[in-house]
């Protein structure tokens, strides 16, 4: 029984063990480690000469390359906040709003707290040309659920995982300690939890099926169908955001945030969903 | 006849006699005769009809006229029914002499009826002297002969021995002078001639704007001057004074104050140079320094004070000489009036904020203007004190687009947007480190789901071991198979024992534990019928309660029928028992 035991909490300790591992130390090859996200296949660099570097072609000004490389580094599976930042940064002097903006949008998903990103994603907008109305719905989550908007996808879940241990573990002490303190305790931590998985859900949902979407070419028009031979009805500009309703084919249907609905070419759009950019190569004007 | 009818037929009878008088029109007056601080009332008094329209009076150059009102009336004496309307005006004599009223005319059917005329004559109200008047006022100014621009006080004085009413004054044009109120009015008591007088002052500030004579009209005051009533009876007491309550009666009066004559004179050319001001009356200048000690592009406020009294309204900034050891920024000045005391006057305050362009010991330029003293008839310099300061030099020269942007020190403006630009990026190596959004790894599903597990087991476990303590059948069923294993020791040892029939009693005593304990019932003295019969209650298999029966006939033929077994077929049978036991400890469950 004692080596039943044993056994079993050595396999627990092993699965945390792995879980909780620590990311590789900066500079160290990822390539080994980290298969690349996307199918580009990268020759294996090592990661901190090519951020010194990249740093240094954005201080020299020479913003293209820097951004080349800050994408490399992305696509190598160096993935966070910083790095979308940094590109965000050379898109942006480059003069390149909307894959600016799509960069600190992929960012924010990170780095949701981070008042620099915030500034210069503002800074950004207010360059495009389209005026944008904002979603009631999410803006109304940022304002008054602060942990909606100041923890990224990961620190709510923790949160949401401490809460729910503190949850059982306080279900179990009201078990063997009879005492109404545990009781309205456990009824206030249950009460946030729920309050907390709510938000994770909506979190979720926000993530993986509210998609949304920024223009990355100069000017294009949204169409009444989902081919070059529809109607256009508008006309959006280089860093103007939507959401994606429908995807087909090439097309992808956008809804913006007074309510204006229309088809769009997908080459002309990047899509704020992590693991998405940088996958284009394309810009210029639409049609 | 009804009532009704007689009303009907009185006010047919009233109508007809309307219609059957002539209409006519009278004027009359209260006073025929009065001064120019009087009120004379007027009364055109139209007869034979209540419904006739407003008379037409001649313009009356020579009075104000306010019109009081009208009132109609109907008399009937000795059977002679007569009506008639009254209009009431009021006549405030402008000048002395002697006036014809009217005549007023009314239009009727297209006749014009005229009105009598009547004859006022207005004196002079300085007949007497006014000690010995009840109510009078009077005006002063300080100097009939000022210079252009030089203060002169023009007090106005409400002299009133008894108690009036509804008080209004009209002050005169000031023509050609500019006028600064110099605060509230002040009411004191004073005598004259041994008659308590009750002094209202109000006084002001004339600055001549023009050179020449000037006049200043007569000051209008319109009064009631409340009256005592000779019958007072009940009500004898002061309070009851008031025309309220009816004992008193009012007299309305006009008081007219001496015009007075100014002869400006013009500001003197001699000693007169670019640098006067304007300002004519007394003044000085002062200057500060926010700090004395400051490095190359911080700023230090300069403030020149100029104070005194005069036309301070026309005070202009004096000229700042250019430097080049300092970058001046002119704030807006600030002035503030005073208007209490003895004149009018204030402070006029100018700031410049100075930023030094080189280091070392600066000498502030003074500022210099004249004023004219009207006392000295002559031009005065006024001149502020040089200052210096010391400045240090600058760590970082670019502060000084900062102070710019800034203003001065003292006031606070909003931060000037100079440019906009992102923010810089992360240079930090820390911004290699991969952080995985990831929701859906194991990892979080492991951590989600320990602690229910944890939950569940710890319950069940609880709900087990209270069983335990609670349900004995239970607790013997658990225990069974334990404590069939512990004694399986105790048998092996009795197994190489030959001839020995402690193998064959153990072993049968264990199995019979064993059933009893997993039945809840005693187990040494279980026969294999009643084995049987317990099993077949459980549902046992058939072929398994005929291995028991067997097993439990072999080892008690073993006891006591003296059959032996060799050591191999002890062992396959220890083995069988085992694996009965086991099988039994899965299958039997309470």
């Amino acid at each position: 029984m004692i080596v039943k035991k044993t056994r079993i909490l050595s396999i627990v300790a092993l699965g945390l063990f792995l879980f909780l591992r620590t990311d590789p130390v900066p500079g160290q090859s990822q390539s080994a480690q980290l298969k690349p996200s996307h199918s580009q296949t990268i020759e294996a660099l090592d990661t901190t000469t090519l951020f010194t570097e990249a740093n240094k072609r954005y201080k020299e000004d020479t913003y293209s390359d820097a951004a080349q490389l800050y994408e490399k580094l992305i696509l190598s599976g160096v993935q966070n906040g910083e790095l979308y930042y940094n590109l965000g940064n050379s898109y942006f002097k480059m003069g390149m709003l909307g894959k600016a903006i799509l960069s600190y949008r992929l960012a924010e998903l990170y780095l949701p707290r981070d008042q620099d990103l915030k500034t210069n994603l503002v800074y950004a907008r207010e360059m495009t040309k389209d005026k944008l109305e904002s979603r009631p719905l999410f803006s109304f989550l940022n304002e008054f659920c602060f942990w909606y908007s100041k923890l990224n996808l990961t620190e709510l879940l923790i949160v949401f995982l401490i809460l729910n241990g503190l949850c059982w573990a306080l279900a179990l002490i009201r078990i063997f300690l009879r005492n109404e303190y545990y009781n309205y305790l456990f009824l206030i931590i249950l009460s946030i939890t729920v309050i907390v998985s709510i938000s994770l859900g909506l979190k979720l949902y926000h993530h993986y099926y509210s998609i949304e979407g920024v223009v990355v070419a100069k000017e294009i028009s949204v169409r009444a169908g989902n081919g070059i031979n529809n109607t256009p009805l508008f006309q959006l500009h280089d860093g103007a955001e939507f959401k994606i309703i429908e995807q087909q084919g090439a097309w992808s249907k956008i809804e913006l945030g007074d309510g204006k609905r229309g088809w769009i070419e997908n080459r002309w759009i990047g899509t704020c969903q992590l693991e998405s950019w940088p996958a284009l190569t394309s810009s210029g004007a639409g049609t | 006849m009804g009532k009704g009818k007689i009303f009907l037929a009185s006010v047919l009878l009233i109508i007809q006699v309307e219609n059957a008088h002539a209409l006519s029109l009278t004027a009359k007056v209260d006073k025929t005769e009065a001064t120019l601080e009087d009120q004379i009332i007027l009364t055109l008094s139209i007869e034979g009809t209540r419904r006739a329209g407003k008379p037409m009076l001649p313009s009356l150059p020579d009075f104000d006229m306010i019109p009081r009102g009208s009132s109609t009336r109907m008399q009937i004496i000795n059977g002679t029914i007569t009506s008639g309307i009254d209009y009431n005006y009021l006549l405030i004599p402008k000048k002395t002499g002697t006036f014809e009223i009217g005549p007023a005319t009314i239009q009727e059917n297209g006749e014009t009826i005229a009105s009598n005329t009547i004859t006022l004559r207005i004196a002079s109200s300085g007949t007497r002297p006014q000690a010995t008047q009840d109510v009078f006022i009077t005006t002063t100014v300080s100097s009939t002969s000022p210079y252009v621009n030089e203060q002169i006080i023009y007090t106005f004085k409400l002299y009133r021995g008894v108690k009036i009413a509804n008080a209004s004054l009209e002050n005169p044009s000031f023509e050609g002078l500019r006028v600064e109120p110099l605060g509230k009015e002040q009411e004191y008591e004073t005598a004259m001639n041994g008659r308590p007088f009750v002094v209202t002052e109000i006084r002001q500030a004339l600055f001549p704007t023009r050179e020449g004579t000037l006049e200043i009209g007569s000051a209008k005051l319109q009064c009631e001057i409340v009256m005592r009533s000779r019958r007072r009876g009940l009500f004898d007491d002061p309070f009851f004074d008031d025309s309220f309550f009816g004992f008193s009666r009012s007299e309305p009066k006009v008081l007219h104050s001496q015009p007075i004559t100014l002869h400006v004179k013009p500001l003197p050319t001699e000693g007169k140079t670019p640098l006067f001001s304007g300002l004519v009356g007394n003044f000085n200048i002062t200057t500060t320094l926010s700090k004395r000690q400051l490095s190359v592009g911080d700023t230090t406020t300069l403030t020149f004070t100029i104070k005194g009294s005069g036309n301070i309204r026309d005070a202009t900034s004096p000229e700042f000489p250019p430097s080049t050891d300092f970058k001046v920024y002119d704030d807006k000045p600030t002035l503030a009036v005073q208007d209490s005391g003895e004149g009018f006057g204030g402070t006029f305050t100018i700031k410049k904020a100075l930023v030094p362009l080189k280091e070392g010991s600066l000498k502030v330029p003074s500022v210099a203007f004249t004023y004219f003293n009207p006392e000295l008839g002559s031009y005065e310099l006024c001149k502020s004190t040089p200052l210096s300061i010391e400045v240090l030099p600058t760590s970082d020269k670019e502060k000084l687009n900062l102070v710019e942007a800034l203003g001065t020190t003292t006031s606070k403006e909003e931060i000037k947007i100079l440019g906009k630009d992102i923010l810089p990026i992360n240079t930090s190596l820390a911004a290699l480190r991969p952080y995985r959004i990831d929701p859906w790894h194991w990892g979080y599903l492991v951590c989600f789901s320990f602690p229910l597990i944890g939950y569940v087991g710890t319950v069940l476990m609880k709900k087990r071991k209270e069983r335990l303590e609670e349900d004995l059948g239970y607790a013997r069923s658990k225990s069974a198979l334990k404590n069939f294993n512990k004694k399986i020791l105790l048998i092996k040892k009795q197994l190489k024992t030959e001839g020995s029939t402690e193998f064959y009693r153990l072993t049968s005593k264990s199995l019979k534990d064993f059933l009893g304990d997993k039945l809840n019932i005693t187990g040494s003295a279980l026969t294999p019928l009643e084995v049987e019969h317990q099993l077949l209650t459980l549902t046992i298999l058939k072929d398994k309660i005929e291995e028991t029966k067997s097993i439990l006939h072999t080892l008690e033929t073993g006891q006591f029928a003296f059959e032996r077994h060799s050591l191999s077929e002890k062992e396959k049978l220890l083995k069988q028992v085992k694996e009965l036991t086991r099988w039994l400890d899965k299958k039997i469950r309470k």
